[in-house]
């Protein structure tokens, strides 16, 4: 592949997973993901510490699947919405099988009243694979600049 | 608009500690009053870990109320603790959230304090050419920061403005300080840190905490896998003077039938659902008491947890009567294995704003400061389960926890 390839591929997996979480398909969620993925959300002040805990840790597909789960069966909060702009990506460390990237994110939450607000600004440091052919995060980590949750953070980012 | 009158004026329901007046949860009247009467008086406030500030120098920030606090350790090693405010014209003296000093000085105008606070410089005492600078009399003695009482305990920092607060184990108690010692038990290690805005009063939070009625009813995913349910072995402990709590539960010991809990009758009871990585469970006996979930507050704001292998401190610092910012810290033990490290930070994802078990929790706060607008007169909420005992059981489902804080409030508030 070359790099302009690279580039779209990934481009295009950051469009489908935002479009999957905006439009709440969080059942479709986990299939980003390669069986033995991580996926995190934690602070920048806590990631550049060194933490290991954040809002959320998931070491594989099956912990994904049991956070939708929760957000379905045991989750309660008033209905809203997110959505994702994703940009700025800058891919590295790219080889036919896998690639770095890190890409910008902005999310803006609406709650049903109509308030709406930048619920996270940060960034995606993703490890992707292009094995087999659609590329898959293997590990998803979500760095957000504030260390602040306002109110809840019940849907994946 | 007229302001109505606060519960100042009013005085407590003639119910007692069964009804809280809503009035409590949003003038800024009362707000104001708990400044002065509960958090500058006599209350030992949470500071933050000592391993925080493990070397001579190191500072953090925090709040004792809404008074910016910096905690240091000076250079005997020694805690320390002062108003963040440079005694010159007011402006924060430290205002990044962590580091290291030799002295603090202000960036406003060159004061500078020593890690005792002391105040140890003036830009231009003497002023230039032998004009201007400040009097030859002013005494820089009577111009240090303005000191915090500080204690510790198991490497965990209080900090009182009161010289009428008494030591920290006659504040608690033997038993709440029992169980302080338990779970601070050696060195410490921080893993993780965070915060959460609550758009609501600050003692709706603390009423949650203290609260273990409501654990397995609205936090669904607590009965569903059954990490806590009324019908376990458990108790609701306060000490002597009903300020501090404790709410603990021992897994695995119960048997559901018969109980609300059985056929789904209890909508929190969701038993056909399984995990498919049932590995977020995964947890080890630490304790040999055998308690598996344990919430132990500190009038007035402070909150520590163990999750099963969970350890955290949740600091509730008033932002308003309207706002409040809940300041969470993760934490094991020096000696952890990383095994241990792995489950703890697995069952992370139970707590915090995002947590499977407590996400709720930011919810329905914020529903009781959107649903007590616009009320007629003197409202009161009811905390009657249990009736107006305000004392310890073995049974959880009560309230007497709750009571038990409003008892603290009302004693150092005067209301």
């Amino acid at each position: 592949m070359d790099t302009v390839d690279i580039r779209h591929r990934v481009e295009q997996l950051q469009i489908d997973y935002a479009y999957c979480i905006d439009s709440g398909h969080f059942e479709d969620w986990p299939e980003f993901f390669t069986d033995e993925c991580v996926y995190r959300i934690i602070s920048r002040d806590s990631y550049e510490q060194g933490h290991e805990s954040g809002f959320y840790y998931c070491r594989s597909k099956n912990m994904l699947r049991d956070r939708v789960l929760a957000l379905r069966e045991t989750t309660i909060y008033e209905p809203q919405r997110y959505r994702h702009v994703i940009g700025g990506t800058r891919i590295l460390d790219s080889g036919d099988k896998r690639c770095r990237a890190e890409s910008n994110l902005i999310v803006v939450r609406t709650l049903q009243a109509g308030e709406m607000s930048i619920f996270a600004a940060g960034a995606y440091l993703d490890t992707i694979t292009f094995e087999p052919e659609t590329p898959k995060f293997i590990e998803k980590v979500v760095v957000t600049d504030s260390p602040q949750i306002d109110m809840l953070l019940a849907g994946p980012l | 608009m007229d302001r109505k009158p606060s519960a100042i004026e009013t005085g407590w329901p003639e119910e007692g500690l069964t009804r809280v007046p809503y009035d409590v949860f949003d003038s800024g009247e009362i707000f104001e009053r708990e400044q002065e009467r509960l958090f500058r008086g006599p209350t030992w406030n949470y500071l933050g870990l000592e391993c925080e500030i493990p070397e001579p120098g190191d500072y953090k920030l925090n709040f004792i109320g809404t008074t910016p606090i910096i905690v240091c350790r000076n250079g005997e090693g020694e805690v320390r603790a002062f108003v963040n405010r440079c005694t010159h014209r007011g402006s924060l003296l430290c205002f990044r959230n962590r580091g290291n000093e030799k002295v603090f000085t202000c960036v406003y105008h060159n004061w500078s304090f020593d890690l005792d606070g002391n105040l140890k410089g003036i830009a231009f005492r003497r002023g230039v050419n032998g004009q201007g600078g400040m009097p030859k009399d002013f005494d820089e003695e009577k111009h240090g920061l303005e000191a915090v009482r500080v204690t510790t305990r198991g490497g965990v920092v209080f900090g009182t403005f009161s010289d009428d607060t008494p030591d920290l184990e006659e504040y608690l108690g033997p038993q709440m300080t029992g169980f302080i010692d338990r779970m601070f038990n050696r060195p410490l290690r921080v893993m993780g840190h965070y915060s959460h805005r609550l758009r609501n009063n600050w003692k709706l939070v603390m009423e949650n905490v203290r609260d273990p009625y409501h654990a397995s009813i609205l936090h669904l995913f607590f009965g569903s896998f059954g990490l806590s349910r009324h019908t376990m072995e458990g108790a609701a402990l306060l000490d002597d003077s009903a300020w501090h709590h404790i709410v603990y539960t021992k897994r695995a010991t119960d048997d559901i039938s018969g109980s609300e809990y059985e056929g789904g009758k209890l909508k929190s009871m969701k038993s056909n659902l399984s995990l498919a990585d049932p590995t977020l469970l995964d947890e080890w006996q630490e304790f040999d008491d055998g308690i598996t979930n344990m919430v132990q507050t500190v009038f007035p704001a402070v909150t520590f947890q163990q999750i099963t292998n969970c350890l955290g401190v949740r600091h509730l610092v008033p932002k308003g009567p309207d706002e409040a910012e809940m300041i969470w810290t993760l934490f094991g033990y020096e000696d952890d294995e990383d095994w241990q490290r792995e489950i703890r930070r697995t069952q992370a994802n139970l707590v915090g704003p995002a947590g499977l078990i407590s996400l709720e929790d930011g919810a329905v706060t914020n529903f009781v400061q959107r649903a007590i607008r616009g009320r007629e007169g003197h409202e009161a909420s009811v905390v009657e389960l249990g009736g107006d005992a305000v004392e310890s059981s073995a049974n959880r489902v009560t309230e007497a926890t709750v009571r038990g804080f409003w008892k603290g409030y009302r004693d150092v508030m005067g209301l």
